[in-house]
């Protein structure tokens, strides 16, 4: 990406006695010694709200953590008293009335993903299934216990990535750091669920406990009534 | 009173081709009337790094207001060297690096604090405000 230069000017006629114009520019760079420049954005987006609830902008676990990224939000109302409440996480920062914008460097710091390893054993049979993410995996007629691993790995998870740590274990990692369920074997649906008719088994094991992240970007509307914020993201790898 | 602060993003690569700017009056909240108050511009200089320098006491300012704080690493030190600026029980915004600024708005009801990396650093700060 090319230079991108952000600029701010304060100016007032009567805030003080002669007047005020403050005006800074920088270009935007990397974090680090060499200070290259920003090369990826989110690109400017808009966001529309219809209720009071809160909503997650930007989740801390898609950007790398501690580097230079820049956030930029404008609330593009034009009803004076609506606004937007702008927290990290649960921190209130402040409130972007309309027509008001912020700029900041964001640390993106990020949790800990959830892992757990699934290791198959014994006799897993044809039409034996594991069932977990809303994924089933059913064994076919010709595969025995080993092609289990192979099965699970190949498949898609909408919430977990996964792994083959070897012929007989799969490794699940969280996408989401504020993914805090226990996941063990068992018959609950958030659970890994293992159906077979002989002796196979797949034995969950946690290997990384989640810590939820506490810097996503979140915004809290005042009112239920549209309200549209204006967002991008300037951010490094 | 009419204070305005507006932004500017130039880059081709970002907006396709052209530069992007905004302009806002600052308002006090929920209201057509202009802030009316100001610290000015301070500047700081820190001789050794320096953690949770105070810039906005939660006690100082009113409660659900619509403040607005300016903060700019004036430092000339090594460029992987940073202020990290926190809100509330040290919760990170995030890291400005040597020459970068931020324009936020602050609600009064945390605090916000800057911590200076390294040795000989400095920034600038200002908060416009409703009291």
């Amino acid at each position: 990406m090319a230079t991108v230069t952000a600029g701010l000017t304060l100016s007032s006629e009567d805030l003080t006695s002669n007047g005020l114009v403050l005006s800074t520019s920088g270009n935007l760079k990397k974090a680090g010694y060499k200070r290259t420049n920003l090369d990826n954005t989110t690109g400017i987006a808009r966001k529309s709200t219809t209720s009071t609830d809160q909503y997650t902008i930007f989740y801390a676990d898609e950007f790398t953590a501690d580097k230079a990224h820049k956030v930029y939000l404008k609330n593009t109302s034009v009803v004076a008293s609506e606004y937007f409440l702008v927290t990290l996480d649960d921190e209130p920062m402040g409130r972007l009335y309309a027509g008001d914008f912020a700029f900041f460097p964001w640390s993106a710091t990020d949790g800990v993903k959830a892992a757990f390893t699934v290791t198959f054993a014994n006799t897993w049979a044809e039409n034996d299934t594991a069932v977990f993410d809303g994924v089933t995996i059913t064994l076919g007629s010709t595969e025995t216990t080993a092609a289990m691993v192979d099965l699970v790995v190949a498949a898609k998870y909408p919430n977990f990535t996964v792994a083959e740590t070897s012929s007989t274990v799969a490794t699940f990692t969280a996408k989401d750091s504020n993914d805090l369920s226990l996941i063990e074997e068992g018959a609950a649906s958030d659970d890994y669920v293992v159906t077979t008719a002989g002796d196979g088994t797949g034995t969950v094991a946690r290997t990384v406990a989640p810590v939820a992240s506490a810097n996503d970007i979140k915004i809290t509307p005042s009112v239920a009534t549209t309200m549209t914020l204006e967002h991008a993201v300037l951010y490094e790898l | 009173m009419a204070t305005t602060a507006t932004f500017t993003l130039s880059t081709p690569d970002f907006t396709g081709g052209g530069s992007f700017s905004v302009t806002t009056t600052l308002l006090k909240a929920g209201t057509s009337t202009g802030i009316d108050q100001f610290t000015g511009i301070a500047r700081v200089y820190k001789a050794a790094a320096t953690a949770d320098i105070s810039l906005v006491a939660n006690g100082d300012y009113t409660d659900d207001k619509s403040h607005r704080l300016y903060v700019k690493n004036t430092s000339t030190t090594e460029p992987d060297t940073y202020v990290l600026m926190e809100v509330g029980s040290n919760e990170p915004i995030g890291r400005l690096f040597p020459g970068d600024w931020m324009y936020i708005p602050v609600d009064g009801t945390e605090d916000i604090k800057a911590t200076t990396s390294a040795v000989g650093m400095s920034f600038e700060w200002g908060l416009f405000h409703e009291g």
